[in-house]
């Protein structure tokens, strides 16, 4: 029996009411991270991946918004607690780091008067403690020069250093657990890998448990334990690192896949293969959600797919109506390089 | 930074001399009475304006005259046919025959007064309101103060100087609370003079505070989307440092540059109707006479002051944005 | 005097008062009355009350500045307001007087020879300067204030026009123009037999017209010796550095508030006066009476301790309730706009409104050297068209003055000569309120078969002001000249723009002038008709003679009036003048203003018939 999990979600929904309708960002994603895990989460821009966590920490708290199910942390059901409480595990228990590190970094305030303000609104420190720490903190990312590069605006690094600051910024206070929010997307390849490989040596360092989010499962390849598919504010499938690359059962996985294999094509070409665009969140199709961009759909798909073990093994569960032979067969297809999708669709079994 | 600074005081010095052929194009350009005429009086001959008009030195070129105004102002030489030489010269009032920089400086303690208590009005006005309209999004207060904003807008600063006068003046006004018009040369002490100013500073401090209440809610929504402030918040900070700190510090910034030239515009004579309305002896109001009288030296004069202070506390406002947003570097 | 009388100041600021005091006030009902019944009920009292208080301070409250602060070019109805307190000219104006002015520095009238070419004052041998000359007035001082009205740097208006008799002057004037800063030139005509003698030697029998400008500020004294080093700079700043000699002074470092002096000798430099911002009267302490007791030269009984004006109070309406529901104040230069004058009429207390004659008229003229005005039928047929009565009411209807029927105004020598309220006895101008079939009369007469104006004559140009209200009258002049079939192009510009660029300046004058008006200097025909109907006075800039008229006769009329020295057949002589302008229609006069003057309920105002205003000598407050 492994101990209760770090974080645990149920059913999370967090939906926004809006002048247009009602846009189901995340309907009902639980997930559990235990500690010292990495957990990856992958989907399209607007899959809900991002809101799911954001509102771990309560920032998508608005007057517009309805968020339902439970996030516990620690043995604390985050969405029950005040934003005093909030702000006390914000950083502290558990931090974020974003996708564009400029943007995310006050292009007013020095770098080191922004680390000083993480740490000593978690801890009653001097100032000239504070800093001691942040500049720890710098050298401990690998900025070199960090006591002089404390009195550096943002603007002044470059975009790789500025991911380091934000890291730092997050490391401050020995989160349990980082949220890193597409960590790597602004990035150049080069800088991509060392921020990864940063990330997972802090982690293996420090022992503290990550949630990446990420568009690109290539990322999650290098470092997850386990990995999360998401797709219309649902999760698609989930299941550990190899069961998802090496067995994996939804259509929409095949399709992150899919992109992968094809290395000898350029990046934005392999993220285009997944055809149509994704679904709207306000009035997403019946049943599957998939759907209407599957070449495998047939008339179950009408039909709500829970999420659950179907044809993987092992805790390894999907949303997918296809019978588990079906899927091998159809997946032989994407892995000949005629990719899986692109395959025309099939009549109904 | 110090050879942009020198560049700029380079520039600013080419550009009041323009300013001053401009001002001297449109008096002779465009149709304004004739001083000489204005000044001889209704039986005066030819002969009595012509030697008015020696005096006044109209009898001139426009570019000599232009060129004799522009040395006095502007070098320290000797001026022939007066004993006042430059440089700071700007000549007397064809009217009351007063120097006309004695004038201005003599008017620029009431405009000070009433453009300084003006900006603190407004700047308490519309910061909070701004705030709170921005953190409260369409709440009824929000709601509220955009349409009082709007309104305020709208009103003719004449206008409101009058209602506020009939309304609380204690001359002139229904509830008598307020000193009323020209109770700033009656006052002999610096509160007395504030006290004089309540109703003035809040007429001129209406529009704007309205203006930049608006302009900071804007700037604030804008703020709260970036991702920094996102940052703040999964920080942990308390909401309230959020907004007072990281949103206030980014939203105010381009705010600096508004009230910068804003108060240049006010110092430069153009709190005119408030000056007028309220009979405060400033800069406003002593324009206001010369164009009435066609005061071509006291026009000329608040003109290029008016210039300066718009040059000087542009620079001002550049110099001191460079400090508020460490990504400019001026060259 | 000017008629600079502060009218329209900002458009906006007026207009918006208005509606502001419309709004408050219910509705505006004008009276067609061409009768000067308001001006009976809301006389000014031209003698303080017995038991007058002496003592205590007064406000007035005024928009503008004065024209000039140096006596010698003052020559605007405000500025008068201050000399008459602080000056003593050789004949002075007590409050009731119309018919002539009373001595006032000279001890009696002056003699005038048997062959009216010399006059001869004698002066007062007690009257002092003011610190810091502090010294006796002598005829030397009064000679010296003439002459130097000459010299450029102090831009007398009257002077030349009214002296023009005096022997010498011509070569003086040529002196002081070929050396302003010459000091002032002597005028041989004028000699100082004694101290206290003052004769003045004439070409010709103008005696009156020179008198008459000697009860101006021109003939308060000035010391030579103090004043020619300012008068050595051209413009010469005697004015800032003047002495009184009546019972008040402008501050100057000598003199504390109280009228004590602080010390004999001081710079002189006045510290009561800002230009635009105020104007600080205090006793002058060497005049020699006391509050209420004049000394035995001085008519003046000068209660009050001091007198501030303050300036700078652009919006009327607001600056007139200031005063109504105020302490110890009077209005000063402005004249109280239509809704004040409403609001004092209806609640104020009694004797706050008062109204007076201004001595001044306004008139639309008319160029009669230009076609179609070149033809007397088309004039005759536009003046019996108006209708005066509404050209009267853009001007606040019946309380701001009776609808004019000829120049010359009420009170003035020579109002009754020319037919009193009713006019003379001429068709065109009987009816107040226009008369549409005798004009078309009128203009079948020039020719219009249709009784319209038809041609390329009938498209005219009008040059008036660009702010209310004489933009109003203008636009009521325009739709009056349009049913007569003209084509009127208005063109607005500012009032001074008005006069110096066009109307006042022939060779650019357009074909009507609405927004033209004269003020008396004094009272006495010559100074109403000469510069404005002689045609001898049309000069290429700052003419005033806006209808341009030049009628030999009507020339001769003028001189020889010019030239009677007996004051009752020179007021029948001005008459007839004013009845044979009129004949040729050359202007179109619509009212006679009356100055309304307000003050607050505590203060027991005396008004100057002759400036129309208040006197500040004679005024004081109630106990």
């Amino acid at each position: 029996m492994s101990p209760a999990p770090l974080l645990e979600i149920e059913d999370l929904k967090v939906h926004f009411d809006t002048d247009e309708g009602v846009v189901k960002a995340v309907d009902g994603v639980s997930l559990a991270v235990h500690e010292g895990e990495m957990l990856g989460v992958v989907g399209e821009s607007g899959s809900g991946k991002s809101v799911a966590n954001l509102t771990i920490l309560g920032l998508t708290r608005a007057a517009n918004a309805t968020i339902t199910g439970r996030i516990t942390f620690e043995g604390e059901d985050l969405l029950q607690i005040g934003e005093d409480e909030l702000q006390r595990i914000r950083g502290n228990g558990i931090s974020m780091i974003f996708q564009d590190p400029l943007s995310a970094l006050h292009p007013f305030f020095k770098v080191g008067a922004q680390l000083i303000e993480a740490i000593q609104v978690h801890q009653d420190v001097s100032d000239s403690a504070a800093r001691a720490h942040a500049v720890e903190l710098l050298e401990l990312v690998g900025i070199p020069d960090a006591a002089r590069r404390m009195g550096e605006y943002p603007h002044e690094f470059s975009g790789g250093m500025r991911q380091r600051v934000m890291i730092a910024m997050a490391l401050t206070n020995d989160p349990k657990l980082l949220i890193a929010d597409e960590p790597t997307t602004a990035l150049d390849v080069t800088t991509q890998a060392q921020i990864l490989r940063l990330i997972e040596r802090l982690r293996r360092e420090l022992g503290m448990a990550v949630i990446l989010i990420t568009h690109d499962l290539g990322v999650i390849a290098e470092v997850a334990d386990r990995v999360m598919v998401m797709y219309a504010g649902e999760v698609v499938e989930s299941g550990s690192l190899d069961q998802i690359f090496y067995d994996p059962q939804h259509p929409y996985t095949w399709g992150l896949l899919g992109s992968l294999t094809r290395v000898d094509q350029p990046r934005l070409a392999r993220l285009a293969q997944i055809a149509g665009q994704p679904p709207s969140l306000i009035n997403p199709p019946s049943g599957c959600h998939f759907r209407n961009r599957c070449p495998h759909e047939f008339a179950k798909c009408t039909e709500h797919p829970e999420l659950e073990q179907r044809g993987g093994e092992g805790g390894h569960r999907d949303r997918c109506w296809l019978a588990a032979e079906r899927k091998r067969e159809v997946r032989v297809v994407a892995s000949t390089g005629a990719i899986g999708l692109e395959a025309p669709k099939e009549p109904a079994p | 930074m110090a050879r942009y600074i020198v560049r700029r005081l380079l520039w600013a010095f080419l550009m009041l001399i323009a300013v001053s052929g401009v001002v001297f194009v449109l008096f002779y350009v465009f149709p304004s009475a004739d001083p000489a005429q204005l000044r001889a009086g209704r039986q005066a001959n030819e002969d009595q304006i012509q030697a008015i008009r020696e005096s006044l030195g109209l009898d001139k070129s426009v570019l000599e005259q232009f060129w004799i105004y522009i040395k006095g102002v502007f070098t320290p030489f000797d001026l022939p046919g007066t004993d006042a030489t430059g440089p700071l010269y700007f000549g007397h009032s064809y009217q009351s025959n007063a120097d006309v920089k004695d004038v201005i400086f003599s008017d620029l303690p009431a405009t000070a007064l009433l453009v300084f208590g003006a900006v603190i009005v407004w700047m308490a006005i519309a910061i909070p309101t701004g705030i709170i309209s921005a953190i409260r999004q369409r709440s009824l207060l929000d709601r509220t103060t955009m349409v009082t904003t709007l309104v305020f807008i709208s009103a003719p600063v004449f206008w409101l100087g009058l209602v506020a006068l009939y309304l609380f003046a204690q001359d002139v006004g229904i509830i008598p609370i307020f000193p009323g018009i020209g109770s700033y040369a009656d006052a002999d002490s610096f509160p007395a003079k504030c006290a004089s100013m309540i109703l003035p500073w809040l007429v001129l401090a209406a529009a704007t505070a309205a203006i930049y209440a608006r302009y900071l809610r804007s700037q604030m929504i804008d703020v709260m989307q970036e991702d920094y402030i996102r940052t703040a918040r999964a920080k942990g900070l308390p909401e309230r440092r959020v907004i007072a700190k990281h949103v206030l510090r980014s939203a105010i910034t381009p705010i600096v540059t508004l009230l910068g030239l804003d108060v240049a515009v006010l110092l430069a004579g153009n709190a005119i109707l408030t000056e007028t309305v309220f009979n405060i002896p400033g800069v406003g109001a002593e324009t206001f006479n010369a164009i009435k009288r066609s005061d071509l030296p006291m026009i000329q004069g608040i003109t290029l002051f008016g210039a300066f202070f718009i040059v000087t506390l542009n620079l001002v406002v550049d110099i001191v944005y460079a400090y508020l947003d460490p990504r400019v570097r001026y060259e | 005097m000017r008629m600079k009388v502060l009218r329209a100041l900002v458009p906006g600021l007026l207009v918006v008062a208005g509606l502001l005091i419309a709004a408050c006030g219910g509705s505006d009902e004008t009276s067609t009355s061409g009768t000067s019944e308001a001006a009976k009920q809301y006389a000014a009292p031209t003698e303080a009350p017995s038991d007058a208080q002496s003592g205590g301070d007064l406000t007035v409250i005024a928009a503008s500045d004065v024209d000039y602060i140096d006596p010698g070019a003052a020559y605007y109805q405000f500025t008068y307001m201050v000399t008459s307190a602080t000056l003593s000219q050789l004949e002075g104006y007590a409050p009731a007087d119309v018919e002539g002015p009373t001595p006032l520095l000279a001890t009696e009238a002056p003699t005038v020879s048997d062959d009216g070419k010399t006059v001869t004052y004698t002066i007062n041998d007690d009257v002092k300067f003011s610190p810091p000359v502090n010294r006796t007035v002598t005829s030397a001082d009064v000679k010296y204030a003439i002459e130097r009205s000459l010299l450029p740097g102090v831009p007398n208006g009257y002077v030349q026009t009214y002296l023009a008799g005096v022997e010498g002057i011509d070569k003086a004037i040529k002196e002081a123009q070929d050396n302003p800063t010459g000091g002032a030139p002597d005028i041989s005509g004028i000699t100082t037999p004694d101290d206290t003698t003052l004769e003045i030697k004439l070409t010709n029998t103008t005696s009156i017209g020179v008198i008459g400008a000697l009860t101006l500020p021109v003939s308060a004294p000035v010391p030579e010796e103090y004043a020619k080093q300012y008068d050595a700079e051209n413009p010469s700043t005697y004015g800032e550095h003047q002495v009184a000699t009546g019972p008040y002074m402008i501050q100057n470092a000598c003199v504390a508030d109280d009228g004590s002096i602080v010390s004999k000798k001081c710079d002189g430099e006045l510290t009561g006066y800002t230009p635009n911002k105020e104007i600080h009267l205090v006793r002058n302490p060497n005049w020699g009476g006391e509050a209420g007791s004049p000394p035995d030269w001085d008519f003046r009984p000068a209660y009050l301790d001091q007198v501030t004006i303050q300036e700078g109070f652009a919006d009327t309406v607001s600056a007139s309730k200031k005063v109504l529901s105020g302490s110890a104040m009077v209005n000063g230069d402005f004249t109280t706009p239509p809704s004040a004058i409403k609001q004092a009429a209806t609640s104020g207390e009694e004797g706050q409104l008062t109204l007076t004659p201004s001595g001044g008229n306004r008139y639309v003229a008319l160029n009669t050297q230009s076609p179609p005005f070149d033809d007397i039928n088309v004039r005759k047929a536009v003046l019996a068209n108006s209708n005066r009565t509404d050209l009267r009411n853009t001007r606040g209807g019946e309380l701001t003055g009776p609808v004019a029927t000829h120049i010359l105004p009420p009170e003035f020598p020579g109002f009754e000569e020319a037919g009193g309220l009713e006019g003379p006895d001429l068709d065109f101008i009987q009816n107040p309120d226009g008369d549409p079939e005798l004009a078309a009369e009128y203009m079948k007469k020039a020719g219009y078969e249709s009784g319209k104006c038809e041609g390329p004559d009938c498209e005219i140009t009008m040059v008036g002001d660009d702010s209310p209200p004489g933009s109003d009258t203008a636009a009521v002049v325009k739709s009056q000249l349009e049913q007569l079939g003209f084509k009127v192009n208005f063109q607005k510009v500012t009032h001074d723009i008005m006069y110096t660029k066009f109307c006042s300046t022939p060779s650019n004058a357009p074909e009507v002038c609405p927004n033209v008006g004269w003020l008396k200097d004094f009272n006495d025909g010559q100074s109403m008709l000469d510069p404005t109907f002689n045609g001898a006075n049309v000069v290429p800039e700052n003419n005033s003679n806006w209808a341009q008229l030049n009628v030999p006769k009507i020339n001769k009329a003028i001189d020889d009036a010019t030239l009677i020295d007996d004051p009752e057949q020179r007021k029948q002589a001005w008459g007839e003048v004013d009845d044979m302008i009129m004949a040729e229609a050359p202007v179109i006069p619509y009212i006679w203003d009356d100055q309304a003057n307000i003050q607050s309920a505590d203060v027991a105002g005396v008004v100057n018939k002759f400036n129309a205003n208040w006197d500040l000598a004679y005024t004081s407050l109630k106990p």
